[in-house]
């Protein structure tokens, strides 16, 4: 007595396989072209920001303009991270603690600006004499910290 | 209990160190807290929502919370068990305040 096993059908099952494989490059190219657009947007308004910084550190810089300035694009970048973050898959659902400790240096760089230069108040923390530069440096240090931390995960 | 919306109450983009700064600066709502305080039985929990804020400068954060503690309005323990702090929107305010005031 003999079985008839099914013939397979060799053409149908690649076809299949590069169908599928076809669909999932195409899907990554697509995560990748967006993380590309929300990552060349960080750096923009992270320069913007730090632009920003430096403009308010000059004398008679109109300081309420610019801090409008300021958050309006800080709230853009955060948004841009998150968004960053959330179609990043491995970090989204295996790594969250990198997105979070990336999102605390974001916080931590805005905060130091906030707090050390003149870009919120006329008279921020910890400076006696109207000389920035020490803070200006401090502010390019954590920006370039936080970009090279995201590049990190792109 | 107390609740005040600091987007209704206050401003949406509360900024600024000192009334130089602005309108809305932490010592206006410094201002505006101890006189809350000073209304206001001695158990009575002050909830500060900042939901709908556009952003809360740490400066702000820093002169209207912290001032509290520094000019002996209100411990740093009775802080805790009077004030209530929601920021949905934000909650990086709600670390914020707790580290100025636990610094102050």
């Amino acid at each position: 007595m003999t079985i008839d096993l099914p013939k397979w059908d060799w053409s149908l099952i690649v076809s299949v396989i590069s169908l599928v494989l076809a669909a999932l490059i195409f899907y990554y190219q697509t995560l990748k072209s967006k993380q590309a657009i929300y990552f060349n947007d960080i750096v923009t308004r992270i320069e913007i920001i730090n632009e920003l910084a430096e403009l308010a550190c000059q004398p008679s810089a109109p300081q309420r303009l610019l801090y409008a300035k300021f958050v309006f694009n800080k709230n853009i970048l955060e948004n841009n991270l998150t968004l960053f973050f959330s179609i990043h898959h491995f970090y989204h659902y295996f790594r969250p603690s990198l997105a979070q400790g990336l999102m605390a240096k974001f916080n931590e760089y805005i905060e130091f600006i906030e707090l050390y230069t003149p870009i919120e108040t006329a008279t921020p923390l910890g400076v006696n004499a109207p000389n920035y530069n020490q803070a200006l440096r401090r502010v390019l240090l954590k920006s370039s910290l936080l970009i090279s931390g995201i590049q990190k995960t792109y | 209990m107390k609740m005040i919306n600091v987007a209704n109450d206050f401003s949406v983009l509360p900024a600024g160190r000192y009334v130089t700064d602005g309108d809305y600066t932490g010592e206006h709502f410094y201002r505006f807290l101890v006189k809350n305080l000073e209304e206001l039985p001695p158990n009575e929990v002050i909830e500060i929502n900042f939901d709908g804020v556009l952003g809360a400068g740490s400066s702000f954060l820093e002169q209207s919370f912290a001032e509290l503690v520094r000019q002996g309005n209100i411990s740093k323990s009775d802080f805790k068990k009077r004030f209530k702090i929601i920021a949905n929107d934000h909650p990086e305010i709600i670390s914020k305040v707790q580290r100025y005031v636990e610094g102050a």
